[in-house]
């Protein structure tokens, strides 16, 4: 070992061929999957264009730091939490160019948030402030989710109020003669969460009944 | 903490240096060179390569599930409950046809004859109430379904000059049968069912033929 | 005007002679003198500023009020701008001052070329300002360690090449044929780092690499960068310090070698773990947990080199204020092995899981571990750079104090506030905001824990300006200040 060709060289045999086998070759064996067509829909099917806008600005605020979007089997308690009915795949991300699948939860999983909650006006009134809407629904105690306000606009009611703006009460409710009303971004981010649902079945992706035939 | 400043005022300064740069390189190498054993080191070293060693193999052999890319499953007995598994086989009872022709319809046919078969004025002839498709025991539409045709026709007293290319090829006999009664039978024609024997004898008369013309069809 | 000719005295020493003392060595510590002060000025100034973001980011997980309604403070930017600065700036900043010195005095040759140096590490931190300003306005990506926009990562990686060159340089006109094992694990973090940087790159950004592998080609990078990039400039850190402050040879020295190749082999593979469960195949996850686990047998044989080493000398260990801090991250370093090898496991990540665990392990082995031994390296380095004697202003106490248990409060908050929030998740189906108020002690200890980091981090500050702009005693007026060091003798018993 006394040469620095040997060390440079042996090195790069190692890292090159680890990397060959366990990064390179799971792509090409598994990274071109096609989407499978379920009563003649193809699956996973394509966003709706303001879904597509909303996944940017779900990348730009780092949504991903807090949140995952895969679901897992085998292991802890997705399906009993119901936040979704199988094992996510790879073929359920096919058509992300930029994948969100997160590596930390400290907020739920939101695979199937589209399900789980189908109200655009919810979602628009949480994204303003996660605690107005919380609080004093069953079980409330807390959210430590940010609010994300900077995606609103508070201006002057010019003539008729806009049938967009918040209806904001108590504590949160803005000056007489001014407005809460969702930005673009705002709009585009609730469309992709209405979007993500996993409402389809692959035939590769385990699922309770699969492996357990006493369901 | 006083006993920790009293220690520092004593300490801080320069960390001298116990040995100088090119005496550790030498003395390292003649100790490779030596092959001198260092004991605990020795012990720890061989602990943990044989802690590994059956680690690996043990991991390598129960978790690995076959290299199989679409196996998402690790553990052994979940991927046999996986593999036997086999969906419940659903009777499904006789096929409707009329929902299985609507099925078809709209993934074949749609597209041109519009999805309420009202056709495209100019272009696309319609088919609901056209005398092509009410006409007769059926075999007239499906002759058109299997092979195709093209020019001039008149469909209920407008004249089109398209071209329609055959499905025989990408439908089955009972395909054609289901789609064939169910433009039969919608938006207001009421004529009786199309049967998947028909269509086989149409195709075997018809076998090897190209599109149609309206002419041609009239002239039978 | 004193203070800027202190500062001018402090980095152009010119010193009284009385012999040629040290001669080489001062020469050589000349010629790397401004990259080497250049980059632990930047280390210590993104150590400062990447706490600052991590306060910011811990405090929301308790007090989501803390910066509600500001685009910029959004939990979402502050949390990847406090890791990549931690990382890039304060970790490799940090790595690269220590590791270039003890390349340098290995080679035994006074360095030709520092400019390169200096200009490679000044693009690496402008590089990496943009980029952190880049999360900032939302161009992130939402890989680990990634998060810096795409733009910016041709500017890191050339300046790193550059670096990487100078090193590949400096070792190849060393003075000694024969090689040390310091040297091994530098070549290698210079050419790991250009690898896993170039890899996960084309992968993600050029080429494209279908939905959910962009994860298994990202957690291969995130881990790969702390065990192959990181952690063998800590391992070059204690080869070369361990015989050189307590003057004796590293025990076990002949395993050095089959711990190195072990070592990379398993590192290199080990992040791919991280993917367990989710929706890549599973043999893949299952070899990276193989990776994980097997980081055991090299890690066993160079913790044993490294404890048996000092404990055999034990006394100077203390007496010595730069081993004090490698002692620590040696210790560190134990724990980081620890929970690497049994974290990784199936059995642990069913629990485990996307908690604040991984996050917790990849702070302990980039702060406990590979930090520690960086800055005892530095208060070693620094007295020799530029002539002068560690303050003595308590200043060194109160940073090795706060330091260690800054790292154990953030250790415990994140790694045991992971093990229990996960329990409760995978035990009750209670919503995860309930358990995330469960567990906002552990969220408070972080931000505590980064608290009493930063006050370390200011006291590192202000000793690096002390040793800048304080006068010069008569004592270190002269080369004597600074003993001849004896030559290691290895007996054969």
């Amino acid at each position: 070992m006394n040469r620095g060709p040997f060390i440079f060289i042996g090195a790069f045999i190692l890292i090159a061929s680890t990397w060959a086998l366990l990064v390179q070759l799971p792509v090409m064996q598994g990274g071109n999957l096609e989407a499978y067509e379920v009563d003649g829909v193809l699956q996973p099917d394509a966003l709706p264009g303001l879904a597509q806008k909303g996944r940017e600005v779900y990348q730009e605020l780092g949504c991903v730091q807090c949140h995952t979007q895969q679901v897992r089997l085998t292991s802890g308690s997705d399906l009993a939490r119901n936040w979704g009915s199988r094992q996510s795949v790879a073929r359920d991300y096919i058509g992300e160019e930029v994948a969100f699948l997160g590596s930390v939860r400290i907020g739920p999983d939101l695979s199937n948030v589209g399900y789980r909650r189908p109200d655009p006006d919810w979602h628009l009134r949480h994204f303003y402030n996660p605690r107005m809407v919380l609080e004093g629904t069953r079980n409330y105690s807390f959210s430590n989710m940010p609010s994300f306000s900077f995606l609103y606009d508070k201006r002057e009611i010019v003539g008729e109020p806009s049938d967009k703006a918040l209806k904001l009460e108590g504590e949160y409710a803005v000056e007489e003669g001014y407005e809460v009303v969702p930005s673009l971004k705002a709009e585009a981010l609730v469309a992709y969460m209405l979007s993500l649902k996993v409402d389809y079945d692959l035939p590769e992706a385990p699922d309770p009944v699969k492996i357990d035939p006493a369901r | 903490m006083d006993e920790h400043f009293e220690d520092s005022q004593k300490q801080a300064g320069v960390d001298e240096g116990q040995a100088s740069d090119s005496s550790i390189v030498r003395a390292h190498a003649q100790i490779r060179r030596e092959k001198v054993a260092g004991s605990p080191v020795a012990f720890f070293t061989a602990l943990g390569l044989i802690v590994v060693l059956v680690f690996s193999w043990f991991y390598f052999r129960r978790y690995m599930a076959d290299y199989d890319p679409n196996m998402y499953l690790h553990d052994r007995g979940d991927i046999a409950l996986y593999k036997s598994y086999e969906p419940p086989v659903v009777d499904a009872g006789p096929v409707d046809p009329m929902v299985a022709g609507a099925k078809l319809y709209a993934t074949n046919c749609a597209a041109c004859h519009q999805p309420e078969g009202q056709g495209m004025a100019g272009m696309f002839p319609p088919l609901a109430g056209s005398e092509w498709v009410t006409e007769g025991d059926g075999s007239l539409i499906a002759k058109i379904v299997i092979s195709g045709i093209s020019g001039p026709i008149t469909v209920m007293g407008e004249s089109y000059n398209g071209m329609m290319p055959g499905l025989g090829a990408a439908l089955s006999d009972a395909d054609i049968a289901h789609v064939a009664t169910y433009i039969r039978g919608s938006w207001g024609n009421d004529t009786p069912e199309v049967t998947e024997e028909q269509v086989a004898a149409i195709r075997s008369e018809t076998a090897g033929r190209g599109v149609w013309t309206a002419a041609e069809l009239r002239a039978q | 005007m004193r203070l800027i000719l202190n500062i001018f005295s402090s980095i152009f020493p010119n010193l009284e002679e009385k012999n040629g003392n040290r001669e080489t060595e001062r020469v050589i510590d000349a010629s790397i003198r401004l990259p080497v002060l250049g980059m632990i000025k930047a280390s210590i100034a993104w150590l400062a500023f990447a706490l600052i973001l991590g306060i910011c980011s811990s405090m929301q997980l308790h007090d989501p009020t803390f910066g509600a309604g500001s685009s910029i403070l959004t939990y979402g930017k502050v949390n990847p701008a406090f890791w990549n600065a931690l990382v890039y700036g304060w970790a490799f900043n940090a790595a690269w001052a220590v590791g270039a010195w003890i390349l340098v005095r290995l080679s035994g040759v006074a360095l030709t070329n520092g400019f390169a140096l200096i200009v490679s590490s000044t693009a690496w931190n402008i590089g990496l300002t943009i980029g952190i300003f880049g999360i900032f306005i939302g161009h992130q990506n939402p890989y680990k360690f990634l998060e810096m926009p795409s733009y910016v990562m041709p500017f890191i990686l050339v300046s790193f090449v550059a670096t990487g060159v100078w090193g590949l340089m400096t070792f190849k006109a060393r003075l000694h044929r024969s090689s040390y094992a310091s040297q091994w694990y530098l070549i290698v973090a210079l050419f790991a780092f250009a690898w896993l940087f170039m890899g996960a790159q084309a992968m993600l950004f050029y080429t494209g690499v279908q939905g959910s592998f962009q994860y298994l080609v990202g957690s291969w990078y995130a881990d790969g960068l702390i065990n192959l990039a990181i952690a063998p400039v800590a391992f070059a850190t204690l080869y070369y310090l361990i015989p050189k402050t307590l003057g004796t040879h590293v025990l076990g020295y002949r395993y050095s070698g089959s711990a190195f190749w072990f070592w990379i082999l398993f590192a290199s593979a080990s992040g791919v773990s991280l993917m367990v469960n989710g929706p890549i195949p599973a043999w893949v996850a299952s070899a990276g947990v193989i990776a994980s686990f097997g980081l055991m047998a090299p890690g066993l044989t160079l913790g044993m080199q490294f404890f048996s080493s000092c404990f055999s000398q034990f006394e100077r260990v203390w007496e010595t204020v730069s081993m004090r801090f490698v002692f620590m991250g040696l210790i560190g370093f134990a724990y980081y092995l620890w929970h690497v090898c049994f974290g990784s496991l199936r059995i642990s990540a069913d629990t485990v899981q996307f908690t604040t665990y991984e996050s917790g392990v990849q702070f302990v082995g980039l702060v406990g571990f590979a930090g520690m031994i960086f800055t005892g390296a530095t208060y070693f380095i620094l007295p020799r750079l530029l002539n002068k004697n560690i303050p003595q202003n308590g200043m060194v106490e109160l940073q090795y104090w706060l330091q260690i248990l800054g790292t154990i409060t953030v250790a415990v908050g994140m790694i045991y506030g992971g093990e229990s929030t996960g329990e409760l998740m995978n035990q009750s189906t209670a919503s995860v905001a309930t358990i995330q108020k469960g567990a906002t002690p552990y969220h408070v200890a972080v931000t505590f824990g980064f608290v009493m980091l930063l006050i370390a981090a200011v006291a590192y500050a202000i000793n690096f300006a002390w040793l800048l702009a304080s006068d010069r005693s008569e004592e270190e007026e002269s080369a004597e200040l600074i003993g001849q060091s004896p030559d290691l003798e290895y007996k054969t018993s």
